[in-house]
């Protein structure tokens, strides 16, 4: 489903991947590790087409075509969702409004109907039950307000409603309590699908104890430079990224 | 007489509007008086200069060099289908709808409609008030003095709206207000001909404790060339309330000034639109005195700009008496070579101990445009005991909250029309007449369709 081969990413002139390759399969969950800075968020953010990140070098395949060469909103429009780290407030436009739009946008993109308003209703009070979240929230203004719990929820509301093909989950677990990482973990646990694939960018072992992963890489200045499986984690979790011969990249530093 | 120091006050061209002031049908003396002693005034002001103070950001040059003349509307059969052409938000043509239709200034009772509520109330034409009585004082308020072309407008006053609420009258359908200036094509201008003019005045009388919404609209038809200068003055009295909201629909090619002057009675409540979705070079001045304890004034303001479009926002808040409280809130979206201009100017009275007031004004400039901006607060505090706070901002479109929502699949243009639309309907997200916020909504989402 996604092939990366030799990526190489900029950010301000600063070189952030370094000659990066990981594949995934449909139906697989693959977690990517690491310390603070060795190039997750970049991975994560260069993948959903943000142009601050300047890609010199390498491919990215997606179920065949060259995802480089794809607008965000068409990666989006081809199954490719990303969780945010950190996800924007925006004032004015209602949850309900934006959701319905972005469905609508990918459906018609891969020949569907669109929806109208009251089957999309039908749709959304499904998924909200699914992550425990009020129906109110729909009617107010895309994460403005919301507490950092609320905000991370939402991605994985707005995740289940577009039901994508390759699900990227950027720290999804950072500043949440046990209750709502379970909440969160159901939510990626329900999508997960034979013709799915899920990459989860994660600092910590926690998440991986609700949403088993089949790969486990660790990504190290650029590079993944471990992989193994479910079992790798729980072994960084033990020893930590230092183990990896990263001194200088301590975990939490 | 009165033309006399007419070739030094403007450049000359001007003089074959003003001869009309001579030849002025009879009216009753106490509106003869005050006419005169208006066009003296002027005459000894001249139109506003751009060295002028409050005055050097917006030139008003074009407007004392321009020929004017009042343009003769068309019959009836063709007006009217060219009014219900153009979408007004703030006019509703449906049956019980109270509306009060000026053409060029001029009360048009054919297109007018009084609603249910209207009876008991005096709601209509103010010509027809000035024949039996003396509202000058209403009109000749020692703070104008100074202002042409508030004296530009008195000296040619003959028609506009009257709204009279009683003391206790709690009304719940909206008036609407619709003035019409006809102007002239840009083709017959450069061949030297007239451009339209229309000074509507309009004044609303609300006595103690009464409720009313007004929504005055102000439109001409599409890149037609006029001056409107309209002068509108509203009067609160104790415990009155009043939603006032001022929609400029302006033809881009049209220039528009206005004076808006309020005053509150005690515990009043005062909260004025001023939607500026139109015109070419538009000055709006706006004046709140809160002339009694406990009064309270909002002012909200939009303006969205394209294209060459000038627009100058200049308001006063005024506190006079204790305990008042004023919220100014204006945005501003701006394209193009769009030129936007805002002063906020909050006087604190010695005598209005415990004033709380707050402005902001905020300004969005769309990406790759040569528009321009000046935001200027001016607080002058002589009570010691206030809260008053301002602030400014111009931005542009978040890039984040771009890439936000270009990443669940709404494109690039679209993504943009949705974060424009959703800074400036914040503004509309504060009118409360019933009806109006949800179609001045849709105009605005029209407007920035792509």
């Amino acid at each position: 489903m996604l092939e990366i081969k030799n990526l190489h990413a900029k950010v301000k002139g600063r070189e952030i991947l370094r000659g990066l390759d990981l594949s995934l399969k449909a139906g697989e969950v693959h977690a990517i590790m690491g310390p603070n800075g060795s190039g997750k968020s970049t991975l994560a953010q260069v993948l959903a087409g943000r142009d601050t990140y300047e890609v010199t070098g390498g491919t990215v395949t997606y179920q065949g075509q060259d995802l480089l060469a794809l607008s965000p909103e068409d990666r989006a429009r081809a199954g490719v969702f990303l969780a945010f780290q950190y996800p924007v407030e925006i004032p004015g436009v209602s949850n309900n409004y934006f959701l319905r739009t972005a469905l609508n946008a990918v459906r018609k993109y891969q020949g569907q109907e669109e929806l109208d308003a009251v089957d999309f209703l039908a749709l959304v009070q499904k998924k909200m039950q699914l992550l425990h979240m009020d129906e109110a929230l729909m009617k107010r203004a895309v994460n403005e307000g919301f507490s950092g719990g609320e905000k991370k929820r939402n991605e994985i509301f707005q995740m289940a409603v577009l039901e994508p093909k390759l699900a990227i989950l950027d720290e999804t677990d950072s500043g949440l309590d046990i209750d709502a990482l379970k909440t969160v973990a159901a939510g990626v646990n329900a999508l997960r699908a034979p013709d799915r694939a899920v990459l989860l960018v994660t600092h910590y072992q926690r998440l991986l104890t609700y949403i088993v992963p089949d790969y486990v890489h660790v990504l190290s200045a650029g590079q993944i430079v471990k992989s193994g499986g479910k079992e790798l984690a729980l072994e960084l979790e033990d020893k930590g990224y230092q183990w990896l011969g990263e001194p200088d990249l301590v975990a939490g530093a | 007489m009165a033309m006399l120091g007419l070739k030094d006050a403007t450049t000359g061209v001007y003089t074959n509007y003003l001869a009309r002031f001579a030849g002025q049908e009879p009216r009753p003396a106490w509106l003869h008086a005050l006419r005169r002693q208006a066009f003296g005034r002027f005459t000894e002001l001249g139109f506003p200069h751009h060295k002028q103070e409050g005055w050097r950001q917006t030139n008003m040059a074009a407007v004392a060099e321009a020929v004017y003349e009042p343009q003769p509307p068309p019959p009836p059969a063709r007006l009217v289908p060219q009014l219900r052409a153009l979408e007004l938000p703030g006019v509703d043509w449906s049956a019980g709808a109270t509306r009060l239709v000026f053409v060029n200034g001029v009360y048009a009772a054919g297109l007018s409609a009084l609603g249910p509520e209207a009876a008991g109330c005096r709601i209509g034409s103010l010509a027809e008030r000035f024949a039996t009585t003396d509202l000058s004082a209403h009109f000749n308020h020692a703070d104008e003095v100074d202002q042409a072309f508030v004296q530009l407008n008195t000296a040619f006053l003959a028609d506009g709206a009257l709204i009279e609420v009683p003391a206790g009258k709690v009304l719940q359908q909206p008036i609407a207000v619709l003035y019409l200036t006809l102007g002239t094509s840009g083709a017959a201008v450069a061949q030297g001909e007239a451009q339209g003019i229309a000074q509507p005045r309009s004044l609303m009388l609300l006595g103690a404790g009464s409720q009313a919404c007004v929504i005055e609209t102000f439109a001409g038809l599409e890149s037609e060339r006029y001056l409107t200068n309209s002068v509108v003055s509203i009067e609160l009295g104790d415990n009155a309330q009043l939603e006032y909201t001022r929609i400029e629909q302006e033809s881009g090619r049209s220039v528009h000034v206005s004076k808006l002057r309020t005053r509150q009675g005690r515990d009043s409540r005062l909260v004025a639109h001023n939607i500026a979705l139109g015109g070419g070079l538009v000055r709006n001045n706006v004046h709140s005195i809160l002339d009694g304890e406990g009064a309270e004034c909002t002012l909200n303001g939009l303006y969205t700009l394209t294209g060459t479009q000038h627009v100058d926002n200049s308001t006063v808040l005024d506190h006079a008496r204790p305990l008042g409280t004023s919220r100014e809130y204006y945005k501003g979206v701006l394209d193009g070579k769009s030129v936007g201009v805002f002063n906020g100017r909050i006087i604190v009275r010695p005598d209005a101990q415990h004033t709380d007031a707050i402005q902001s004004n905020k300004n969005l400039l769309l990406s790759d445009s040569a528009a321009t901006l000046s935001s200027q607060p001016q607080l002058e505090i002589y009570a010691d005991d206030v809260r008053c706070t301002h602030g400014a901002t111009v931005g542009q479109l978040d890039q984040e909250a771009l890439f936000y929502l270009r990443s669940r699949g709404l494109g690039l243009e679209q993504s943009r029309k949705l974060l424009v639309y959703a800074f400036a309907a914040d503004v509309l997200g504060r009118v409360r007449t019933p009806g109006l916020r949800e179609k001045l909504e849709a105009l605005l989402w029209t407007r920035w369709a792509v």
